[in-house]
């Protein structure tokens, strides 16, 4: 089943940048982020530059188009400021069609998708 | 059928543009080859960043898009500073690049660079044309793009061989497409007025913050109205001046870094802060982790990616502000609202002094008040980086919305001189004045040149301290004046250089004995510049160590500001 699609709400930002309690809200965590797109010239690297213009190492990469769309995977460790950076600046792009909820693999990770 | 090159100019044409800024190269002789007879003045510059700067210059006057042109490898790369700078001050812009011949692309071909990569993080869309049928709907895409939405800047980067190439059958123009769905859509979303009302009747000390975005949108009278019904103090980014009416009793002036003191005194206390249409950047907020620490916030802006990015919003309204501020003004109703006078009077006081009092003690700033009276309300400034900017930005009073432009989120220096071009070719019977500094000046000084071949009537105020002036000012105050690689006193003659290029200027030396320092004909000389029907040269030799307050120091909160007096101590 897919991850609920982050809407365009501040209030789910807040979530986002709300980390769990007893945790220093700085820290990296290993989170998976999934993002939709048309797949058409630079729409795939302006997304991971969103990723690597904050500094952020890549732990995996899948990216994979059919007839519809593209879809991008990436696992990066990413504090919660970054996540909410990141899902803000993806959601604004001229061929970005969703962005999914990012799901914490330090917390969940019966969720990881296989990485290549 | 046409050529590619043809089709380039067709479409420029079919979206209105009658102006276009470049420069030729190899990559692009067969766009300039088809330019006589496509409709397009085409002006030359004396450098591709004058080209960039000057369609920002034409955009930012005219709201619709600028363009400009370069060839492949150097032209396009030269291209880049100005494409960020459209980015960071949302400017709609067409940057057409030409690229080596399709089958050379990616063997380092002579002039060959990546410039689609390069571009890529900061354009809103970016195209590089593999087949000349693809041009009309590249174009039409790119211009869609630059300004819609938040606008900003696109490239299109097209291989010589497509612009060369004859045209088959084009695809058929794809069925206009009008954003109402979307407007329809957004109009009908709930908007939270009742939450807004409610916030508003609960606040005592509450604020508005109007940024550029007002002005994108179209939405200034909007706004005015809004304003005028709420009454209360209201401070403008430096995007956002000219939005408020100059004369209105609740105008705080600019706030930030160089902002007023009633302009940042009230921000910091105010207990509901209003955002129309700014981004809240470091220069405004100063340590965003104390930026109007008593406030909700409630934040209008069109990009939700700013929303929330530096503190998150109570409420968030995302939308066009031409939408969302009629909604705004109906939801608030006519009910009455709490009497907000003697907050408006206290917050607001001070800066009606500090405009009066404040010029006595810098020339500049005198000087700056007796040109903008001498000015015509359809006037434009177009102002450089640095110190003589902040000046320009602190002075400024004037109800033209569009009638101060500058390099604000990137800090271009190099930037007026060229913008001054596209704003005098966009709006030929206003009066533009170029306010620059003597190191920016020297960056894009080549395009006096583009002035004289045009014969634009551009009115350059040269502020002339010898320094890198801001940067100084920093050494002064933070770094025990160590005033490493920021002296210019070896500059050229600037009158002499102007001269060379053909245009006439005279020199405004300080006068210690005369009134507020300056000599008592500089009335005289401001308007033989202003009334010379030919483009003209002041140049203002102001005090090496004048410096720009108040001034917030980086990190720290606005009410941390340092004042003319306390800098003294």
């Amino acid at each position: 089943m897919n991850p609920p699609i982050l809407s365009q709400s501040p209030a789910a930002d807040a979530r986002l940048q709300a980390p769990p309690a007893g945790l220093d809200p700085q820290a990296p965590r290993r989170h998976r982020f999934e993002v939709r797109y048309r797949n058409e010239q630079g729409a795939l690297l302006r997304l991971l530059n969103a990723i690597s213009r904050r500094g952020l190492d890549f732990e995996s990469v899948r990216a994979e188009a059919d007839a519809d769309a593209g879809r991008l995977t990436a696992i990066v460790g990413a504090n919660p400021k970054h996540i909410a950076q990141i899902c803000r600046d993806w959601r604004v792009m001229v061929d970005v069609i969703e962005v999914l909820q990012p799901i914490d693999l330090d917390r969940e990770p019966e969720q990881a998708p296989r990485t290549i | 059928m046409p050529k590619g090159a043809e089709l380039v100019w067709r479409s420029v044409r079919e979206q209105g543009v009658d102006t276009v800024f470049g420069y030729p190269g190899g990559a692009v002789i067969p766009l300039y080859d088809a330019l006589e007879g496509s409709g397009v003045r085409h002006i030359l510059t004396r450098h591709e960043q004058g080209a960039v700067f000057a369609a920002e210059g034409w955009a930012r006057a005219t709201g619709r898009a600028g363009v400009a042109i370069a060839t492949s490898g150097p032209g396009a790369t030269n291209l880049i500073t100005g494409i960020a700078d459209a980015r960071m001050d949302s400017t709609p812009l067409v940057c057409i690049t030409g690229q080596v011949r399709s089958n050379l692309i990616g063997t380092d071909a002579f002039q060959e660079t990546d410039i689609f990569g390069m571009t890529l993080p900061i354009t809103k869309w970016s195209r590089l044309v593999r087949g000349v049928e693809e041009i009309p709907e590249v174009m039409r895409r790119a211009f869609e793009i630059a300004q819609s939405g938040r606008p900003g800047p696109v490239l299109v980067d097209i291989p010589v061989d497509c612009l060369k190439a004859v045209a088959g059958e084009l695809p058929p123009p794809p069925s206009p497409k009008t954003n109402a769905a979307a407007k329809a859509a957004a109009k009908s979303a709930a908007f939270p007025g009742v939450a807004l009302s409610a916030l508003l009747r609960e606040a005592k000390r509450p604020l508005a913050l109007v940024g550029a975005g007002v002005k994108l949108a179209g939405a200034v009278a909007p706004l005015r109205a809004l304003l005028d019904r709420l009454q209360l103090p209201a401070g403008m980014t430096v995007h956002g001046l000219g939005a408020i009416a100059p004369e209105a009793g609740y105008n705080l002036g600019m706030v930030g870094m160089h902002g007023t003191r009633a302009a940042n005194t009230a921000l910091h206390e105010t207990d509901l802060l209003l955002v129309f249409g700014a981004r809240l950047d470091d220069r405004v907020t100063g340590d965003p982790a104390r930026f109007a620490p008593a406030a909700r916030i409630v934040h209008f802006e069109i990009d939700s990616s700013q929303l929330d990015r530096v503190r998150p919003a109570h409420l968030s309204i995302p939308g066009d502000l031409a939408d969302t501020l009629p909604l705004c003004l109906e939801a608030i109703g006519r009910k009455p609202l709490p009497d907000w006078s003697e907050w408006r009077e206290l917050a607001c006081g001070p800066e009606r002094a500090e405009m009066a009092a404040s010029a006595l003690s810098v020339p500049a700033l005198q000087l700056l008040d007796e040109l903008y009276a001498l000015l015509p309300e359809d006037s434009y400034i177009v102002a450089d980086v640095g110190q003589h900017q902040m000046w320009a930005a602190q002075r400024y009073r004037s109800a033209n919305p569009r009638g101060f432009i500058t390099s604000g989120g990137l800090g271009s220096m190099g930037f007026a001189l060229p913008a001054a071009i596209g704003v005098q070719l966009a709006r030929p019977n206003s009066k533009v004045v170029c306010i620059a500094g003597d190191g920016g000046i020297q960056m894009n000084i080549q395009e006096l040149a583009t002035i004289k071949r045009c014969s634009l009537p551009i009115k350059l105020l040269l502020v002339d301290n010898k320094y890198l002036g801001m940067v100084r000012q920093w050494q002064q105050l933070f770094y025990d004046r160590n005033y490493a690689e920021t002296d210019l006193s070896d500059n050229p003659d600037f009158l002499a250089l102007a001269r060379a290029y053909g245009i006439d200027g005279e020199r405004l030396q300080l006068d210690p004995g005369g009134p507020q320092g300056l000599p008592k004909n500089r009335g005289e000389m401001l308007r033989r510049m202003l009334d010379d029907p030919k483009p003209r040269l002041l140049l203002f030799e102001c005090a090496p160590e004048a410096n720009v307050f108040p001034m917030v120091p980086s990190g720290a909160a606005l009410s941390e500001m340092l004042l003319q007096e306390q800098a003294k101590s």
